[in-house]
C-alpha cells in the first residue's frame, strides 16, 4: 500500500463536477456510459481545437437522464419536464455562438417534450439532442414510456403493456433534419464518434442512445443483474443502413436498427433567419 | 423626443425594445397577436430576434434559456396562453431569470371571448403558478403608460432578478392614443448586476446581503452557472435539507419585499378629502375615472384610487388615500379580485383608516360598462354611497 | 464502409502508433465503483475480479488482479458508468485501486 500525493482522478475529470461524484445513477445504469462518451468527444474535439466548452450549453430535463447537468462542468440548466429543447432554442437565439447541447430521457423527450422534438427537427434548429432510452420512467419508479415494448409489465400497466411503443429516432428521421442517429451503450466508441461529428455540423442533430435500466426495467422483465441486462440489449442491437423509414426497425424483441441514418449539411434555422432578417453580426458569429 | 400616435401593443412593444430587447419567442393569440407581428418585423432592423414557437409553453421556456444567455426577453398573451405558461413562469422564479410577459387581458374562463375585454388575471399572474415564490406586476391604464411601464418591467425584472408580469386588456390593446417616446439618453434603463468575482469563487446563487439578489453571470463568459429547477443552495446544488429550502424559497420571496420601494406604483384622484373611494385598474379606471368627476360635479366627495403595481401592490399609497373614506368601492370585470387584496389591506390597516365598509361592484362582463352603466349597476344594489 | 459503422479516420486513437505499448496501468477510483460487475464481464482477458474492500457506499470496488494480460482495449473502462476506472499506456504492467483517503492499494 502507497499513500498518494494528489486525489485520484479520472482523465475526464476536468469536465467534470467531481465534488458530485458517485453520481446517483445505479449501478449498471447506462447513462454514465452514455455520458462518458459525450464527455469523451468533447475532450478530443477541445484537444484538437476543434470546439470550445466554454460555448456549450448543456441542457436536461427532468428524470433519471435529466441528473446529468448536475455532473458535467458547463453552462448547464436543468430545466422543467420535457422543456429543454425550448430553453435551447432560446439560448441560441439569445446568443448563437453558443453551442446548446440537450441530453436527456426518452420519456423526458418523447412523451411530454415530443411536440418540441418534432418542431425542433422539422425547423432544422441548431442544437445537438442527445436522447438516452431506457424504455422506462426510472426517476419515478417504472411507470410506463411512450418507448416501453408491447406487453410488458411497468407500475402503471401492470397487466402488461397495452400499447406500441414510439420509434422516436423513426419519427425524427422521417422530418429529416441534417443528423439522425441511433446508438447503444453496449458499443460505446461509437457513440463518441458520433457525438464529435454531430458536434461540428450544423442544424438539428439527433442521436438516441439505447440504454439500460437493470435497477427498474431489468426488474420488470426479470434481468435485474446489469451485465445480464446489457448482454440482452447487445443482442437485439444491429447496426445498418438504410435507404427509408421502412429499414428502421424498434423491436425488443427481434431488432432495434442502429446507425447514422441521416447525414446532411442544410441550412441551419439560425442560419436562415439571421440572413432573412439582415441580423448580419448575429450571422457571423453563429456556430454550430 | 417624438410623439406618436399608438396602441398599447404597439406602445409596449416600443418600450421593451427601448430598454433593449434582444429576444422574443411567442405564439399567436388575440388579442395579442399583433403586438408579435409588430415585433416580428420591427425587432430584426434593432438586432433582436423574434421566433413563432409551437405553443407557449415552448415559449415561455425559451425566454427563460434567453434571459440566461444574455439577452432582454419577452413575450405576449393572453388569458388561455398565460395559464399553459404558468409552470414555465415558475421555473423563471426558481432560477431567477429576468424575463417580461404581457398578458393582454381578455373575457375568461378558457377560450371565454377571445376578442373583448377582461380582468380576471389579477390573482392568477401572481399566485398562478405553485409553489413559494414572488413577481412583479404592473397594470397599466393608457398607451403611454404601456410604455413607460414595459421599460419598468424590464428594469424590475434585472433588478429583482423575477419574471414580471405587465397586464394590458383587450381594449387598451387597440385603442390609439398620443405615445410620447423617449430618446436613449431620456431613459433610465437597467440591466444586470454582473458578477465580479472570479469563475472558481462564483456562486451562482449567493445572494447580495442588501438586496437579497444574486449577481447574473450569463452563459458563455466562462462562469459555468447552472440554472436548478430543484431545490438548491449556493452552488445550485439540489438539496433536500430544511434549512437550506426554507432560506432559498424566503429569499424568492422576501428579494421581492425588501425592494418594494424601488417596484410599486400607483395614482390616486381627488382621494385627499373623498368619502367615498372608487378603486379600479386599466380601463376600467378610465370610465371610472370620468364617473367620479361627474359625481364630483355633484357635489359627492368622491374620489379614485389606481393601481398600477399589483404585485407588490401599492398599500402605503392606498392607505393614505383611503384614510377619510368611510366607503371603498372596487369596481372590476371579474368576481372581485381587487376586492380580496384591498380587503387584506384595510384589515392590516385599520388602525390607519376610519373603519370603511367595503362594497365588491363585481361586474364580469366581457365589455366596458359606460360611467352611466356602472352607476346604474351601484343603483340597482341598492347601495346608499352618498 | 459497411454495416452504417463511421469512417473514424486513421490514427484515431493516441495507442494507434507504429509500435504500440505492450503493457498497461488499469486504474480504479475505489470509491466510485458500483460493484456493477460491467467490466469485469465484458474483459476479454479477465484482467479485473470483484475486490474485497468496501468502499464509502459499502460497495466492493473492482480490482485489476492481473494486469501483465490486459491489452488495453479500454472496453472495462467505455463499459464503466461510474467514471471509475481507465486505462493507459505504462511502462509496466500494473493495477492500483485509489482510494479517496489518500491509500493506493497496487497490483503487479
Amino acid at each position: 500500500m502507497v499513500m498518494l500525493e494528489e486525489k485520484p482522478s479520472h482523465p475526464l475529470d476536468a469536465y467534470m463536477r467531481t465534488d458530485r461524484l458517485p453520481h446517483i445513477w445505479c449501478p449498471g445504469c447506462g447513462i454514465g456510459i452514455a455520458l462518458q462518451q459525450f464527455l469523451w468527444a468533447v475532450k478530443e474535439l477541445h484537444e484538437e481545437g476543434k470546439l470550445d466548452p466554454n460555448k456549450i450549453v448543456f441542457a436536461t430535463g427532468i428524470g433519471c437522464t435529466g441528473r446529468a447537468s448536475g455532473f458535467v462542468k458547463f453552462d448547464t440548466a436543468h430545466t422543467r419536464h420535457g422543456r429543454a429543447i425550448p430553453f435551447a432554442v432560446g439560448v441560441k437565439l439569445a446568443n448563437p455562438s453558443l453551442i446548446p447541447v440537450v441530453f436527456s430521457g426518452d420519456g423526458d423527450i418523447a412523451s411530454i417534450g415530443g411536440n418540441h422534438m418534432m418542431h425542433a427537427a422539422r425547423r432544422n434548429f441548431d442544437m445537438l439532442v442527445i436522447m438516452v432510452n431506457n424504455m422506462t420512467y426510472g426517476l419515478t419508479g417504472g411507470q410506463l414510456a411512450p418507448t416501453t415494448p408491447h406487453s410488458v409489465y411497468s407500475t402503471t400497466t401492470p397487466m402488461g403493456n397495452p400499447e406500441s411503443p414510439i420509434d422516436a429516432t423513426k419519427v425524427v428521421y422521417s422530418i429529416s433534419p441534417n443528423f439522425v442517429a441511433r446508438m447503444s451503450i453496449t458499443h460505446p466508441n461509437l457513440i463518441r464518434d458520433t457525438v464529435k461529428k454531430a458536434l461540428l455540423m450544423k442544424g438539428f442533430r439527433w442521436i438516441e442512445v439505447l440504454s439500460t435500466c437493470p435497477e427498474i426495467f431489468g426488474r420488470h422483465i426479470n434481468m435485474r443483474d446489469p451485465y445480464e441486462l446489457y448482454s440482452r440489449l447487445k443482442k437485439v442491437v444491429k447496426f445498418k443502413k438504410v435507404a427509408s423509414a421502412n429499414d428502421i426497425k424498434y423491436d425488443w424483441n427481434s431488432e432495434i436498427t442502429c446507425g447514422v441514418f441521416t447525414e446532411k449539411n442544410d441550412p441551419s434555422y439560425m442560419e436562415n433567419y439571421l440572413s432573412m432578417y439582415g441580423l448580419k453580426e448575429k450571422l457571423e458569429v453563429l456556430s454550430p | 423626443m417624438k410623439a406618436e400616435f399608438l396602441n398599447s401593443n404597439q406602445a409596449v412593444a416600443e418600450g421593451a425594445m427601448a430598454a433593449g430587447l434582444g429576444v422574443y419567442v411567442g405564439y399567436p393569440i388575440t388579442p395579442s397577436s399583433d403586438m408579435f407581428e409588430y415585433l416580428s418585423e420591427e425587432l430584426p432592423k434593432r438586432g433582436g430576434s423574434v421566433f413563432q414557437a409551437e405553443d407557449e409553453i415552448a415559449s415561455i421556456n425559451a425566454l427563460v434559456g434567453a434571459s440566461l444567455a444574455g439577452a432582454k426577453s419577452m413575450t405576449a398573451t393572453s388569458g388561455p396562453g398565460f395559464s399553459l405558461m404558468m409552470e414555465g413562469i415558475g421555473f423563471a422564479a426558481m432560477v431567477e431569470a429576468p424575463l417580461m410577459i404581457v398578458d393582454v387581458m381578455r373575457a375568461g374562463p378558457s377560450t371565454g371571448i377571445a376578442t373583448q375585454i377582461g380582468q380576471g388575471d389579477i390573482y392568477q399572474a401572481k399566485w398562478g403558478s405553485h409553489g413559494v415564490y414572488n413577481l412583479v406586476a404592473y397594470a397599466p391604464a393608457s398607451a403611454q403608460e404601456a410604455y413607460d411601464y414595459a421599460i419598468k418591467s424590464f428594469n424590475a425584472a434585472y433588478s429583482v432578478r423575477t419574471p414580471v408580469v405587465l397586464m394590458t386588456d383587450a381594449v387598451l390593446a387597440h385603442t390609439r392614443e398620443r405615445v410620447v417616446l423617449r430618446d436613449p439618453g431620456e431613459l433610465e434603463i437597467v440591466g444586470r448586476n454582473a458578477q465580479k468575482v472570479a469563475p472558481d469563487q462564483y456562486r451562482p446563487y449567493r445572494p447580495d446581503p442588501e438586496d437579497l439578489v444574486p449577481p447574473m453571470a450569463f452563459y458563455g463568459e466562462g462562469y459555468h452557472p447552472i440554472a436548478e429547477s430543484l431545490s438548491h443552495d449556493e452552488r445550485g446544488y439540489y438539496k433536500t435539507d430544511d434549512e437550506i429550502y426554507r432560506a432559498l424559497v424566503s429569499r424568492l420571496v422576501r428579494k421581492v419585499e425588501v425592494n418594494k420601494s424601488k417596484l410599486v406604483a400607483s395614482k390616486s384622484y381627488y382621494a385627499e378629502d373623498a368619502d367615498v373611494l372608487f378603486v379600479a385598474i386599466g380601463s376600467m379606471a378610465r370610465n371610472l375615472l370620468a364617473l367620479v368627476r361627474e359625481l364630483r360635479g355633484r357635489g359627492i366627495k368622491a374620489g379614485m384610487f389606481r393601481p398600477i403595481s399589483l404585485w407588490p401592490f401599492d398599500d402605503e399609497s392606498f392607505v393614505a388615500a383611503a384614510a377619510r373614506a368611510s366607503k371603498i368601492v372596487t369596481v372590476e370585470l371579474n368576481q372581485g379580485q381587487l376586492y380580496q387584496i384591498l380587503k387584506g389591506i384595510l384589515w392590516d390597516n385599520r388602525n390607519k383608516v376610519s373603519n370603511p365598509t367595503i362594497y365588491n361592484l363585481d361586474m364580469p362582463l366581457p365589455t366596458l360598462p359606460t360611467p352611466d352603466e356602472i352607476l346604474g349597476e351601484i343603483e340597482s344594489r341598492g347601495w346608499k354611497l352618498w | 464502409m459497411e454495416n452504417g459503422f463511421i469512417d473514424r479516420g486513421v490514427g484515431h486513437t493516441p495507442e494507434v502508433v507504429a509500435s504500440p505499448p505492450k503493457e498497461y496501468e488499469i486504474v480504479v477510483i475505489g470509491d466510485r465503483c458500483k460493484e456493477c460487475s460491467l467490466c469485469i464481464n465484458v474483459c476479454p482477458k479477465d484482467v479485473l475480479a470483484r475486490g474485497q474492500r468496501m468502499n464509502k457506499k459499502g460497495y466492493r470496488a473492482t480490482v485489476p488482479v492481473k494486469p501483465e494480460a490486459c491489452v488495453g482495449c479500454r472496453v472495462c473502462e467505455w463499459a464503466c458508468p461510474d467514471f471509475a476506472l481507465f486505462v493507459r499506456p505504462s511502462e509496466k504492467a500494473i493495477g492500483r485501486v485509489e482510494w479517496s483517503n489518500g491509500e493506493e492499494v497496487i497490483s503487479h
